[in-house]
């Protein structure tokens, strides 16, 4: 055991002896100082080679030369050796897509050179992609948007600033337009004012020789113009039920643009007890329309339609008596068998003599003993109303009864054990 | 495997093979998947599954740590899943613990009772209503899964105890280790009260033994000249058992700390701030019934009937320890029953669900239950049964409880298919196709009605949800701060649920939240008026629906990180626990085959010419014997610790047994401790009854069976045909969709035919009818005659949008003696057009391209529609600060709008946000106006926890938000894309008249009259009032209960706001639409204002109407 750990040490010791017993250092290069002449062209079209020479007579052939150029993607390092004072270094069509300033700094031992060369992008190519926004504006000469256009070279670079660059628009009235201008800090853009026509503007752009897919602009109808109102030439019954349509003249803006299909309108209908009715709506082909169900009273409403704050011209409607026409019947029997009090009224005819619609609410109002007063409804069926009371729940004495039906009134009286 | 046979009860074979077969049986049908719990620990695995070794689950509550579970059980899921899948997995490992808690409440009866009883005692569990519930029913796989190892490593605990062996000290603590990964609760508590009473009674055992060498001279009385040998003598007696225990003891803390150290470290680190969700486990079982049979009644089961016999035997046997140990697990099942669980917890009464106690007491019962079925069989309640009543009532009673605790079993495991607790199974592969189409899972997702499914379908997807099935682990003050489970279930949590939910639909941008999958239409009015729209319906029925305008999840998501060593023990330690144990557990069954393979001993085991065996064991243990071996023999031999130990203990040992030397004359019996057994000897014993006297006991124990039965059902039908019972009871049916029964309570002379019944129950819809739950019914009694009950119900109705008190007058008629209802007549009116038509726009949105699996390019997405806001004030009204104000859609396209309002303190910093959730319209056509208010909320039921009753429901219950600064302006900023859901305007307002009624408050009236052509399910009536400069001065808004059907109308009575209950704050805001350039002045004169009596202090009032259709998609 102590023989292997002695072995152990003696191992280690050498191991130590050996990593102190390190080489000669080999000999020097021979040394270069002071400046290297770095020959390129100053402007070099983006993805062409390029041979970057750097120059110095006394510098020995074989010496090894560094060629660093820094762009907009980094530094890349290239090598060469002198030969008869000149190493040249050439830079592939790969190394030079990327459009911008290129600094070269090409170093032979502690000797040092500078060049700058820029890489001008080339020439623009399709597909372009032109963008507009916002892209619904208000068809009203005053609203604008923006057309706008990034070109690039088949290498991905931006194109030079001053490339001219055409946007082409055709107006919803086919009307079309160019509107011209150049590339500013990488972009082609321009206003796009709106014309007094709604519709789709195509926007189209082109620069040089390349050319893009189609954009689009809205233009949609500004405010709307005061507008009319109509409804169907008849005479209307006040039965509470029928509808009827009311309609609205076509919407425009001040240029006769129509207002674009699912734009609200709200109908404002006035009864003459000065009751409200809100009808909402929205146009179609610029057309509003509402249903009115007409009231159980006669008399006249009177209707607008509003939008955006736009008040349409009145329409005055007239509604004639339309339910329980003539007298009501109303008859009451009480039942001590039962305890049941039945109040029936009917029949209940219509302006036409027709039952009156089924449903139709019929309130019957009960005056009682010592002021007592209760009101009940109940529905028609086939032309009658029926009401049953408990005769438990009513104090004995004589009771008065009126039934009103729309603007007509019936009476009967009953006695409560 | 003779041999084995032979060593081992039978009884423990046939139960285990019972509970492979039924249990297995029961788990492959799928119980599992109604169970509460089962789907989780599924999901845990599925995250194992897919990372292994990450702590972090990001799934669920914008992440939350793995740690903060023991995975033991989980990982072994995970590991099977890469074999069998998740779902058999799940299968396999819980019948593993099935079989495993078989295996040990054997071992675990042994320590106590008979060979005999304990077999019973195994046969017993398998059929257990507590077992068939925690595995069938709650699905509680960690319990089942750590509980085994635990009752298996008790008989190692007393075995080391008693005889200090080593091999047994090592067994024990890895069971430990092994329960602790599985479940740290069991370990914790299990040391309480199934550790504890093994070591009392060896303790107890070792006191009362009399060693070898101990002189066998008892004093018959305590003298202080014998009281000092007495007690050495006892000392010296149980010493070595108690130095065992304390050598135990350290360890089973270590095996219960290391194990799952990094969940230690997490939960002191990140300490659960959750606060107390309530569960029915710590109910009064008297006052909550539902919740006694749950967790108490159910668990027991029909070893309720034995329980005095348990505590008799129990008392007065040696295993009285653990008797102790079942009484206290019995008292502190009893949940909130008694103040004095509450008492004795103190805080953690409200952390921990008791009925683990329940459990564990009836695991603790087994071992007695086998002894009551010895006893029942041939011992002392055979000899009296027999005796007293007979063979046939012996035979009689023994074949009753058979089948009786073989169908509660059945029962109890099937509970889930005869009442469900989850919805109906759900398939989830349309949802997952769903999330990963067009990078849905870009956003996070909501499921609402999915019961614990939804943790299945977590586990099937990368998708997150802010929601999830782990309340221990979340994070989000939203739901920290509240008592809801889940969100998905929020209608059952009351206000804090509810608030909860509304909080994370008012402001889902916040959450990243898009989707929702709704598989409870109760939600869909909360989800529609919170500016939510259904996107489509998946071929699995699931409703799906979406916000607009939410921003994607970031890319990076923040993780909560722990270190490296902490999640490499995560991954490994607690499975190689359960590995290691379960190898030193069989060590019984493979260590002789072991021990005889490496037999050294050429003339024993296994033997060859070549002496291969020994060759083998030479190469492999040669480094050892000849380097470690030597310096371990050396260092050993130097230190000579056992050698030191032992001398010490014979000193000690020595002069223990000099000092327990009693005098030889001071010599008497025995004294009996335990008198009660005396007192029990002295009862008088009852002679035999004579066969005639069988007979008539039986015949009278048959009478009282059947009487009781009789007397239960008539008390039964007669409450239910009273007048007050028939209307709770037609309520009810209409409540749960049972129309048969509704009609049956009609009265027949008058009711309609059945038919024309349901159609009119059909056309009846709403935000009751069809959304509404019925939460309770009372009804009075107001007129009666013989013949003719008049009642007035009362009922109250829950919607995720409010509750509806309604108040109706109902008549009773007597017919044949019983009660019916007389039905009230329902709308007869008819519409006016036979066939009506209208012209309706239709928008969709589609892009120019070609249709590609890429995002949205930026060419094809629409502009932001303009949104204008007209005004926007800061108000104080009951106590709230709101925002309220309007705003106008200026575009020509329709929008979906988001309105959001700030509050800034004097210095311009932000004190709260949120956004306008149910007082605005989201869906806006072009041109269209709506007013806004924004009520500003605090963290749902962070407030409310200390002043609301969390068991009662009140959607529309509020809490304020906390603001630590003065308020010093506001800000409004309305958002908004274009859309094409939910747009129609069908409903009109109609007669519309301001009355002042009697008490002097003003009303709305009039009626919405439907002009469009599909229903309007649930009206919205929104009310701006403006003041005299056409400003908004405040906005109220008014849900209508019923339907408005096309060309029908409903009647509306709305009370109006007083202008002084509302205080204006700030008018000086800063408003942020969508528009460049004003396009609507203020003072455009709109003609569809009502004026408003000058008393309301308000000039003029707008009503807007839209309305949730429930029939689209």
């Amino acid at each position: 055991m102590v023989r292997g750990l002695v072995r152990t040490i003696l191992l280690f010791v050498m191991l130590v002896l050996l990593t102190g017993c390190t080489g000669r250092a080999s000999d020097a290069e021979p040394q270069l100082a002071g400046a290297l002449t770095v020959r390129t062209p100053a402007i070099l079209p983006a993805g062409k080679p390029l041979t970057v020479v750097a120059e110095r007579l006394d510098a020995p052939d074989g010496l090894e030369a560094l060629l660093l150029a820094q762009g907009s993607y980094g530094p890349v390092l290239y090598r060469a050796r002198f030969q008869g004072g000149r190493a040249e270094f050439h830079l592939p069509g790969e190394d030079t897509r990327v459009a911008g300033l290129v600094a070269l700094t090409a170093r032979a031992g502690a000797a040092e050179g500078h060049a700058d060369l820029t890489i001008t992008p080339g020439e623009v190519v399709a597909p372009l992609t032109a963008l507009v926004g916002p892209r619904t504006i208000i068809a009203d000469g005053a609203h604008w948007g923006t057309a706008a256009v990034i070109p690039f070279d088949s290498h991905g670079n931006p194109v030079a600033a001053g490339t001219p660059v055409e946007f082409y628009l055709v107006r919803p009235n086919a009307r079309t337009e160019t509107i011209s201008t150049t590339v500013q800090h990488l972009v082609g853009w321009e206003r796009v004012w709106s014309a007094t026509v709604a519709g789709r503007t195509t926007v189209i752009v082109r620069v040089g020789q390349a050319h893009g897919h189609e954009a689009s602009l809205t233009e949609t109808p500004g405010w709307p113009v005061r507008f009319a109102l109509s409804a169907p030439p008849r005479g209307l019954p006040a039965d509470g039920r029928q509808l009827v349509a009311l309609r609205t003249s076509p919407i425009v803006d001040r240029y006769g643009n129509q207002m674009l299909d699912g734009t609200l309108v709200t109908f404002v209908v006035e009864a003459p007890d000065s009751t409200l009715r809100l009808i909402p709506a929205y146009t179609i082909n610029g057309v509003a329309e509402a249903y009115l169900q007409s009231p159980a009273t006669p008399g006249r409403l009177t209707a607008y339609a509003t939008l955006y704050g736009v008040k349409s011209l009145p329409l005055r409607l007239d509604f004639k008596p339309g339910l329980a026409v003539g007298t009501i019947a109303v008859r009451a029997s009480v039942d001590q068998k039962t305890g049941i009090v039945t109040l029936e009224a009917g029949p209940l005819l219509g302006n036409l003599g027709q039952l009156v619609p089924e449903g139709t609410e019929v309130r019957f109002t009960l005056a009682g003993p010592e002021g007592w007063t209760q009101t009940f409804t109940a529905a028609t069926e086939d032309g009658w109303a029926r009401l049953e009371l408990w005769l438990a729940d009513l104090v004995p004495g004589s009771y008065q009864v009126e039934v009103t039906v729309g603007a007509n009134v019936g009476e009967t009286q009953f006695t409560a054990p | 495997m003779r041999s084995l046979l032979n060593n081992y009860n039978p009884y423990l074979f046939l139960a285990l093979a019972i509970a492979f077969a039924y249990h297995g049986a029961l788990l492959l049908s799928g119980t599992y998947t109604h169970t509460y719990d089962a789907f989780v620990h599924i999901f845990f695995a599925d995250h194992y599954a897919r990372a292994w070794f990450d702590h972090w689950e990001p799934r669920w509550y914008t992440g939350f740590p793995m740690t903060s579970y023991p995975p033991g059980s989980q990982q072994s899921i995970a590991l099977l899943s890469s074999f069998v899948g998740l779902k058999t997995g799940f299968v396999i490992v819980a019948l593993f613990a099935v079989l495993n808690v078989t295996l040990g409440i054997y071992r675990f009866s042994r320590i106590w009772v008979s060979e005999e009883a304990a077999g019973y005692a195994a046969l017993i569990l398998v059929f257990a209503s507590c077992i068939a519930e925690t595995v069938h029913v709650f699905g509680q796989l960690p319990t089942m899964f750590s509980l085994g190892f635990l009752l298996n490593a008790l008989p190692f605990v007393q075995r080391w105890l008693d005889e200090g062996k080593i091999r047994w000290l090592l067994t024990a603590w890895l069971l430990n280790a092994a329960t602790t990964a599985g479940h740290h609760v069991t370990t914790l508590f299990g040391a309480v009260f199934f550790v504890a009473p093994v070591i009392g009674l060896s303790l107890v055992t070792a006191f009362r033994t009399p060693l070898p060498d101990e002189p066998l001279a008892h004093p018959g009385r305590v003298t202080w000249a014998n009281l000092r040998p007495l007690v050495v003598r006892r000392v010296r007696r149980v010493l070595p058992a108690t130095m065992r225990a304390a050598v135990y003891g350290p360890g089973l803390i270590i095996a219960l700390v290391f194990v799952v150290l990094p969940y230690w470290l997490w939960s002191r680190a990140d300490p659960i701030t959750q606060v107390s969700i309530p569960h029915a486990s710590r109910d009064s079982f008297i006052v909550n019934t539902s919740a006694g049979l749950v967790f108490w009644l159910i668990p027991y089961g029909l070893s309720l009937i034995a329980l005095p016999y348990v505590f008799y035997k129990g008392m007065t046997t040696r295993a009285w320890p653990m008797t102790l140990s079942l009484a206290a697990l019995v008292f502190l099942g009893t949940g909130g029953t008694t103040p004095f669980p509450r008492m004795l917890l103190g805080g953690a009464f409200d952390v921990l669900t008791l009925d683990r106690f329940t459990f564990w007491a009836t695991i603790t019962m087994m071992p007695l239950l086998g002894e009551f079925v010895v006893s029942l069989r041939h011992r002392g309640l055979a000899r009296y049964l027999r005796e007293q009543f007979g063979t046939i009532t012996w035979r009689l009673l023994q074949v009753s409880l058979i089948i009786t605790y073989l169908s509660l079993s059945a029962f109890v495991a099937n509970l889930t298919q005869f009442r469900r607790f989850q919805p109906d199974p759900i398939d989830f592969q349309p949802i997952v196709t769903f999330l990963e189409k067009d990078e849905h899972w870009r956003w996070r997702y909501l499921t609402l009605g999915f019961g614990d499914q939804m943790a299945w379908l977590s586990a099937q997807t990368t998708a997150s949800t802010v929601d999830g099935n782990y309340h221990s682990a979340r994070r989000l003050p939203e739901l920290t701060t509240t008592p809801v489970e889940r969100l998905e279930g929020s209608k059952y949590s009351g206000v804090p649920g509810i608030g909860s939910l509304q909080q994370f639909l008012a402001v889902p941008d916040k959450y990243n939240l898009k989707f929702v999958f709704s598989n409870d239409q109760f939600y869909d009015p909360l989800l529609f008026f919170s500016g939510w729209h259904r996107l489509q319906r998946l071929e699995n029925g699931i409703m799906v629906w979406e916000r607009e305008d939410i921003p994607p999840l970031p890319e990076v998501l923040p993780r909560k990180e722990i270190p490296l060593y902490q999640r490499a023990m995560w991954g490994i330690i607690p499975l190689t626990a359960i590995i290691a144990a379960l190898i030193a557990f069989s060590s019984p069954i493979w260590l002789p085959y072991l021990r005889w393979l490496l037999n050294l001993n050429e003339e024993g085991g296994l033997h060859t010419p070549l002496h291969l065996r020994s060759r083998l064991w030479g190469t492999i243990t040669w480094p050892f014997r000849r380097l470690l071996l030597p310096l371990l023999g050396a260092v050993w031999s130097r230190v000579d610790l056992i050698g030191r130990a032992q001398r010490i203990w014979a000193w000690l040992d020595g002069y223990l047994r000099s000092w327990s030397a009693l005098p030889a004359t001071d010599d008497s019996p025995a004294v009996p401790w335990q008198v009660w057994l005396d007192w029990g000897q002295r009862l008088p014993h009852l002679r035999p009854a004579t066969p005639t006297a069988h007979h008539v006991r039986l015949a009278l124990l048959m009478l009282i069976a059947v009487t009781s039965v009789a007397t239960a059902g008539t008390i039964y039908v007669r409450q239910a045909r009273t007048p007050v019972a028939v209307v709770e009871h037609y309520y009810d049916d209409l409540d749960f969709r049972r129309f048969s029964s509704a009609y049956a309570r009609l009265d027949p002379l008058t009711r309609p035919a059945y038919d024309q019944y349901l159609l009119d129950l059909s056309v009846t819809g709403g935000m009751v009818a069809s959304y509404g739950k019925l939460n309770s019914v009372y009804v009075q009694v107001v007129a009666a005659d013989p013949e003719r009950v008049s009642v007035i119900a009362e009922t109250d109705w829950v919607t995720s949008l409010t509750t509806y008190p309604t108040r109706q007058h109902l008549t009773l008629v007597l017919r044949d003696g019983r009660w019916y209802i007389l039905l009230d007549p329902v709308d007869t009116t008819v519409p006016p057009e036979p066939f009506f038509r209208r012209g309706e726009i239709g928008w969709v949105a589609t892009s120019r391209r070609r249709i590609v699996d890429k995002p949205t390019a930026f060419a094809d997405i629409l502009d932001r529609p303009e949104i204008q806001i007209l005004s926007a004030r800061l108000v104080r009204y009951e106590g709230r600060y709101m925002v309220v104000g309007e705003l106008i859609n200026s575009d020509s396209d329709p929008a979906d709008v988001t309105v959001t309002a700030l509050l800034r303190d004097p210095d311009g910093v932000e004190l709260t946000r949120y956004n306008a959730q149910q007082v605005m319209m989201h869906k806006l056509f072009p041109k269209e106006m709506t007013p806004f208010r924004v009520d500003f909320e605090g963290v749902a039921g962070a407030v409310l926890s200390d002043t609301v009753d969390l068991q009662t429901f009140k959607p529309d219950a509020f809490t304020p938000p906390l603001l630590t600064r003065p308020l010093g302006s506001f800000a409004v900023f309305a958002k908004a894309v274009v859309t094409r859901h939910d747009l129609s305007r069908n409903l009109s307002v109609q007669n519309l008249a301001i009355v002042q009624t009697d008490d002097g408050s003003y009303h709305l009236r009039g009626q919405l009259f439907n002009t469009g052509t599909v229903e309007a399910t649930i009206p919205h009536v929104l009310l701006t009032y403006y003041d005299d400069q056409n400003q908004v001065a405040w906005v109220d808004h008014v849900y209508i209960r019923d339907t408005v059907r096309p060309q029908r109308a409903q009647p509306i009575d709305i009370v109006l706001a007083g202008y002084g209950d509302v205080e204006v704050i700030s008018e000086q805001s800063g408003l942020f639409g969508t528009n460049l350039v004003p396009e609507v002045s203020l003072d455009t004169p709109w003609r569809e204002r009502l004026p408003l009596p000058e008393a309301t202090g308000f000039a003029s009032l707008r009503v807007s109407v839209h309305a949730f259709e429930g029939g689209g998609l």
